[in-house]
């Protein structure tokens, strides 16, 4: 039976990974960064006194069903430099770096405390990606300079650090491949009048997540006090003509109104001002959240756009903006402000996917189709449209069944 | 019979960061009453220490086992199948996540964490001592039948899927339109009741006129949602109103509607029950846009709370509002109303003038999507939970996404919450591969740590009956309750409520419990 090629570790690709290798395929991931779990890694479980169904925790339970399979095959650090037709399907060369750690690794951490560059050379895995190894960065790595610097090799309990690594070619025949490089989030500093990378204390919402997920709270990364008042802002970047992202991200008010939530559980006395234009929480009821706002009597939803947020007295934050009738213009101070930012497709448009048959539409998704999939080409997750971590998973696992059945029909 | 432990340190994680003194684990370990063996080895999921474990346990006959290494789901389940060959039960086998529970949260602590580590050693031997040797069954499936509910786009979706898998579909269809899928397709046919669990359902469905029982080994939901109609007085005084995909159908076979048009979202424009749950949001846009391409004359309103264009659909939105359609905003304060003396007027508080609209409309066309009537009483039937609009619940994301709490049962597409053709399509797709993937299993697993009641101390007040989600406990032929143990997920949630303390749960006995914590909390309590 030939395997299957998963390119990207996301959602998409671990959920399709899985399903595949329940069935008993063999399956190759290829993934670029250093760990499984995608854009899941970084985010937060926002559910502190109940489950709020975020779906972040299934992409990382995916992740670690996936690496523990005989059958799936996980290049990490690796990138598909090219594919070739065969008589039977695609000849696949996938490059992988080294990483400079070996599977001994028990991300004890010490190596990062002694690592003696600034920034760190060394890193444990990004948030809560899988597997727990570190790995080097070869380019700020003393070691690899004149100082021959080996500090980290000689603290790790393990002896897991490996200076001699080698970056590897390997070459797969592959029957199918599933294109799932999944997204990136819009730098909310693309939106400068919001603040955004002036301002301290304006946070993008990857950020108030990466934070979230490291510390389990949330505070003003100016001076380290807990936050009393806090405005949460929809549609940045998203629905907007200047960055080009006309479209809506589709899940922006689904995780900022549980982020919201998350930050009323932590503290309950935060006063909390949501601003949006459109309440658009995907698969609930539209009225649930806000009447969980109205039964807070801390949260206030304001159907506006900010203009411009600017610094206050007192290391506060000013946010201008006009009433929902456009009538006054209002100024209200903030302790944090954290700006919802939406996605774009990540690799839609890439040398890889082009020399696949897979290229973005007017609107920069890469949808695939039939005619893609008649090929052994399928492409998956929210490179396609965007869509939440649920729905992905629901279409990767529909996109493995389709190629199960496929091979079974060409065998 | 005494109990023989052997009691293993995985280094791979208890040393780790050297952080704790191995030494006085190993010794506590083996002073400790019933331990025979003490082995200490560099990582539990390695082969050459898995085997040195087996020959360790063989040699001095070891029955039971404590291991002190990391997660459970982090162990490989080669160690559960190494100390089955060496004769040692799965269920006497008890892991202390050392890794987690002390290692980390203590690395700067030793000795804190050295106190943690003992405790939960002494913890784990003294449970270890109480466990009872437990065995896991299996039983055939009965049918490889998959019983889809709706014949939908997500139920025509999951019966293709399914039918690949090789199982047998029965796809149930409430109207008596024909649908073109695999398998037996039952026409006016309903689910009037369930019982049994995954794997053997048996179902009682209503097929024409006829009742008939039906077994299933997995069923797909896939009911979809509903369509608003006006009742009461206003039915009979609006002529022109009709749900938006019969509109969109007279649309599309060239009739031209009455102009002007006027798409709401509302599901009851007499205003009583305003609690919208969504509409269909793409095909509204869709609808408006066609409309205004073919016919620019006609002046189309769409009367919304929010308007929920997702994704791509918002450049639907854009198009639409450019091509001249009017989009009017309310909320709970000036819901739309049509009068029954002058019923062409739809009066709406429009927000963004904040002013109260009268629209005169030739057509009215609803576009809201309230939850199946009928998801009730297949959510009784099959013991499944809903939300409180009405709709299905879907089980925890952790799972599967389009599974619910209980095995062989999935659901999918509009039943779940109003979604777009394509969403609900691949959902279907999805719970079809997945129900299809469970059939062809053939046999199910079930049994170990499960619910058993004691009958003696029971007084059939059908509390756990009430309170299984996966109906397990049934009233026998004693006239006590039982637990049908292929049911039972060992949640133990019947143990809990039991008034008269007659259920407990397999190797979590109060019992066991109690001994463990005394333990812990180091003597009497």
């Amino acid at each position: 039976m030939k395997q299957v090629l998963v390119i990207g570790g996301g959602p998409a690709g671990l959920t399709a990974t899985k399903s595949l290798v329940d069935r008993g395929a063999e399956v190759v991931l290829v993934e670029k960064k250093e760990s499984l779990g995608g854009m899941a890694r970084e985010l937060t479980c926002k559910g502190l006194v109940e489950c709020r169904n975020c779906g972040v925790c299934f992409a990382i339970d995916r992740a670690n069903d996936v690496l523990r399979e005989r059958n799936a095959e996980v290049h990490l650090l690796s990138e598909v430099m090219s594919v070739q037709k065969s008589d039977h399907g695609y000849s696949v060369k996938i490059k992988t770096s080294p990483r400079y750690v070996t599977e001994d690794c028990i991300g004890c951490g010490k190596c990062v405390v002694e690592c003696p560059v600034e920034g760190k050379a060394i890193f444990p895995p990004t948030g809560n990606g899988q597997p727990r190894i570190h790995w080097i960065e070869r380019g700020k790595c003393l070691h690899f300079k004149k100082a021959k610097c080996e500090k980290c090799s000689s603290v790790c309990p393990t002896k897991a650090v490996d200076y001699e690594d080698r970056a590897r070619n390997v070459i797969r025949n592959v029957g199918a491949i599933i294109y799932a490089t999944g997204i990136d989030p819009i730098d909310a500093c693309e939106m400068s009048r919001l603040g955004c990378g002036v301002l301290d204390d304006v946070v993008s919402s990857v950020d108030a997540e990466r934070i979230l997920n490291e510390t389990g709270k949330l505070v003003r990364p100016s001076d380290g006090k807990a936050p009393k008042k806090i405005a949460v802002m929809q549609c940045v970047g998203s629905r907007s003509v200047k960055t080009g992202v006309e479209y809506c991200s589709k899940f922006c008010c689904k995780y900022a109104t549980k982020i919201s939530q998350l930050l009323l559980d932590i503290d309950p006395e935060i006063n909390l001002d949501f601003y949006f234009v459109d309440l658009r929480t995907l698969y609930e009821p539209q009225d649930e959240f806000k009447a969980w706002a109205k039964a807070k009597k801390t949260v206030k939803l304001i159907r506006t756009m900010p203009a411009v947020v600017s610094p206050g007295k007192d290391g506060k934050l000013l946010v201008r903006a006009a009433t929902e009738n456009d009538l006054e213009i209002t100024e209200t101070e903030y302790d944090l402000v954290i700006l919802s930012v939406g996605m774009r497709p990540a690799g839609a448009n890439s040398e890889l996917g082009k020399s696949l048959g897979i290229a973005a539409d007017q609107t920069g998704f890469a949808p695939g189709g039939p005619e893609l999939e008649g090929k052994g080409v399928f492409v998956c997750g929210a490179v396609t449209e965007p869509m939440d971590i649920e729905e992905t998973a629901s279409r990767a696992v529909a996109a493995a069944s389709k190629i199960y059945h496929m091979k079974e029909e060409g065998a | 019979m005494k109990a023989k432990i052997q009691v293993v340190l995985c280094k791979c994680c208890t040393e780790m960061p050297a952080l704790l003194n191995m030494e006085r684990l190993q010794r506590l370990a083996a002073e400790s009453n019933n331990v025979l063996s003490v082995l200490t080895v560099d990582a539990v999921c390695d082969g050459k220490d898995l085997a040195a474990v087996v020959t360790d346990a063989k040699d001095k006959e070891i029955d039971r086992a404590v291991v002190l290494a990391c997660h459970k789901k982090d162990i490989s389940p080669a160690l559960f199948k190494a100390y089955k060959r060496a004769g040692v039960n799965e269920f006497l086998v008890e892991l202390v996540n050392i890794r987690e529970e002390v290692v980390l949260p203590h690395t700067n602590m030793p000795e804190k964490a050295q106190a943690k580590a003992e405790a939960k050693l002494k913890g784990a031997l003294a449970r270890s001592v109480m466990l009872s040797p437990l065995e896991r069954q299996t039983e055939e499936m009965k049918t490889r039948n998959v019983v889809i509910i709706g014949a939908g786009v997500s139920g025509q979706a999951a019966a293709l899927e399914a039918s690949k898998t090789g199982v047998h579909t029965i796809l149930l269809e409430k109207t008596g339109k024909t649908i073109k899928a695999p398998g037996v397709i039952v026409t006016h046919g309903q689910l009037l009741g369930a019982s049994g669990y995954g794997g053997n359902y048996q179902l009682k469905i209503k097929a024409g006129e006829k009742v008939e029982e039906l077994g299933a080994a997995a069923v797909v939901i896939a009911t979809g949602g509903g369509w608003t109609t006006l009742k009461g007085s206003l039915a009979k005084a609006v002529r022109d109103a009709l749900p938006l995909y019969k509109f969109y159908e007279q649309m599309q076979a060239g009739s031209a509607p009455k102009s002007p048009v006027i798409i709401v979202d509302t599901p009851d424009p007499a205003g009583k029950t305003l609690k919208v749950q969504d509409y269909a949001w793409d095909d509204t846009l869709e609808t408006a846009i066609e409309l205004k391409k073919k016919l620019p004359e006609t002046q189309v309103f769409v009367v919304f709370q929010e308007m929920r264009a997702f994704g791509l659909s918002e450049l639907a939105y854009k198009e639409a509002a450019e091509l001249g359609v009017k989009f009017v905003r309310y909320d709970t304060a000036g819901t739309p109303k049509i009068d029954s003396k002058n019923p062409t007027t739809m009066s709406v508080k429009d927000l963004a003038q904040g002013e109260i609209l009268n629209i005169k409309f030739g057509t009215l066309v609803f576009a809201s999507i309230p939850p199946n009537q009928d998801n009730k009483a297949i959510a009784d039937a099959l013991r499944i939970p809903m939300s409180v609009d009405g709709a299905i619940r879907r089980g925890s994301i952790q799972r599967w996404p389009v599974s619910t709490p209980r095995p062989g049962i999935f659901v999918c597409g509009s039943a779940l919450f109003p979604k777009a053709k394509d969403v609900a399509e691949a959902e279907g797709m999805a719970a079809g591969a997945m129900a299809g993937e469970f059939v062809k299993r053939g046999r199910i697993e079930f049994g170990g740590i499960v619910a058993q009641v004691t009958q003696e101390k029971c007084s059939a007040c059908l509390t756990c009956i009430r309170t299984c989600p996966y109906e397990a406990p049934f009233i026998g032929t004693a006239s006590k309750a039982e637990i049908r143990v292929q049911a039972c997920q060992g949640c133990g949630m019947c143990v809990g409520i039991c008034p008269s303390k007659a259920i407990e749960l397999h190797n979590y006995t109060d019992d066991q419990i109690m001994e463990e914590t005394r333990v812990l909390l180091g003597g009497d309590f």
